[in-house]
């Protein structure tokens, strides 16, 4: 039998009414673009919003991922489980050949004590640190940073290493009142001189899309090899020398950097207060002019004497 | 009609509320949480179009772009796009499996070349296809299996359509 699909009157099929895309929508998507490039650009803007923002969500992001802890720590077990085993066969190896190393050089500490003591020396002042929770984790396919619960107030600022078992995980690019923001080693922007293994092969450890961190800049035929381990190089003055940041591994063309705690799982980490001490011999000089803020290269051989914050101007 | 509208705006925002927190809270390194609320977008647009909002759903993404710490702006250029889709591909998904099928697919698709494109404008780089790639296949699983399981029958009907005499002799 025949159904006449126009026919109220019949079972025909049901008609839905159409719905025509709005001007409004049109205004949205181009709202998500001028925001998409204007964080691109780095606009004031943006961060000052994402400051309120992160201020202002402290209290529920941090209840939040303590309530989620469990399901991290069954990820992190997940991924543990599947990790390479020939990897992990060198590192248990290479761990306990560390700590037989690590009981001689207790010993060996003990003694520099002792003879510092009868030499009456001054002992070094220690690195402080601030153990701060993750409240937030910025895992997405191109940011990773974490939100720490310290700021300002609690003596952070920008460019503190970020460290978790003396492993570096980052460093503070953005530092609130009562909240900061840990620029991963995995992150997209993160660049970070090392040196690689017991011949301290300069490089640089540089986060990328979805690689995680890796090794640029090595000198070819550089003598590494899987499972050399890399450290801060201390170049630049901004982060101290010696901070491990994991073992390398060949993947592809590049060298990927294998962290212990990669994305930072757990929900707590430290923040070494190490103040950068050689920005000052960098060659610029600050123009402090009310037209102007522009940062303008000096004459070469002009440096600072070498204080911290110290800036030649003109 | 009356009823789908808070059902499908709790929908979003519980799948909003989901996909920031486990995005925020654990260490998921793609998007695949993220794209939660484009199941919630696809399931309401395709049935009750007036039930989903653009302005609803770019809070959506806004809300998981800040959560997630992202640039402010891509997840709801993801979402928008996606439900751009919808609203073109909603007269030939109102019949037959096939084609809802397909409409299903198209969204899938959609999502993962804005993903592609918004992450290459904010990376000034072709940006890496691995993880779309990854996230694109488990969306679109879960995608065919909410358009298959959820019954497809109109839920946009209002007073003094055809179909109305229809559906109330149907009981």
């Amino acid at each position: 039998m025949p159904i006449l699909q126009d026919d109220r009157f019949t079972r025909g099929t049901v008609r839905r009414a159409r719905h025509h895309v709005s001007g409004l929508h049109f205004v949205l998507i181009f709202a998500s673009i001028a925001l998409l490039v204007f964080a691109r650009l780095d606009h004031p803007w943006i961060h000052r919003l994402e400051a309120k923002l992160g201020n202002l969500l402290r209290e529920p992001l941090k209840l939040a991922s303590m309530r989620l802890e469990p399901l991290t720590r069954f990820r992190n077990r997940l991924q543990r489980a599947y990790e390479d085993e020939p990897v992990l066969d060198r590192l248990r190896a290479e761990n306990a050949r560390l700590r037989a190393e690590n009981r001689v050089l207790r010993r060996r500490d003990a003694e520099r004590i002792e003879l510092a003591r009868l030499a009456k020396l001054t002992p070094a002042e220690p690195e402080r640190y601030a153990t701060a929770h993750i409240i937030a984790r910025g895992n997405g396919p191109f940011r990773h940073v974490l939100t720490i619960d310290i700021g300002r107030a609690n003596g952070a600022r920008r460019g503190h290493p970020v460290v978790r078992d003396g492993e570096l995980i980052g460093h503070l690019a953005w530092v609130g009142t009562h909240v900061a923001r840990v620029l991963l080693l995995e992150d997209e922007r993160s660049r970070i001189p090392v040196v690689v293994g017991d011949a301290n092969i300069p490089a640089i450890a540089a986060g990328g899309y979805g690689t995680g961190p890796r090794l640029l800049f090595v000198p070819r035929d550089a003598a590494i090899r899987s499972a050399d381990r890399v450290s801060t190089s201390g170049a630049g003055g901004v982060l101290p020398l010696g901070l491990r940041l994991g073992v390398i591994r060949k993947n592809g063309p590049f060298w990927h950097i294998t962290q212990v705690h990669a994305g930072a799982p757990g929900p707590l980490v430290q923040v070494l207060f190490h103040e950068p001490h050689n920005l000052a011999v960098v060659p610029f000089k600050h123009k402090p002019l009310t037209t102007t803020s522009r940062l303008v290269t000096a004459p070469r051989g002009r440096t600072g004497s070498g204080k911290p914050g110290e800036a030649i101007v003109e | 009609m009356m009823i789908i509208v808070p059902f499908a705006v709790l929908s979003l925002v519980c799948a909003t509320a989901v996909a920031a927190l486990v995005q925020t809270a654990t260490n998921t390194a793609n998007g695949a949480w993220a794209l939660l609320p484009v199941i919630v977008i696809h399931a309401f647009a395709t049935r009750a179009p007036a039930a989903m909002p653009s302005w609803l759903v770019f809070v959506a993404g806004m809300t998981v772009d800040f959560a997630t710490q992202g640039p402010p702006g891509y997840w709801a250029l993801v979402y928008l796009a996606g439900l751009l889709w919808i609203r073109l591909a909603i007269a030939s998904s109102a019949r037959g499996g096939l084609r809802r099928a397909a409409a299903a697919l198209g969204t899938v698709l959609v999502v993962a070349v804005v993903q592609y494109l918004a992450g290459s404008l904010y990376l000034m780089r072709f940006a890496s296809l691995a993880s779309i790639v990854d996230t694109t296949v488990v969306i679109g699983v879960l995608i065919m299996s909410v358009e298959f399981i959820l019954p497809n029958f109109p839920m946009d009907i209002r007073p003094g359509d055809a179909a109305l005499p229809n559906l109330r002799r149907r009981g």
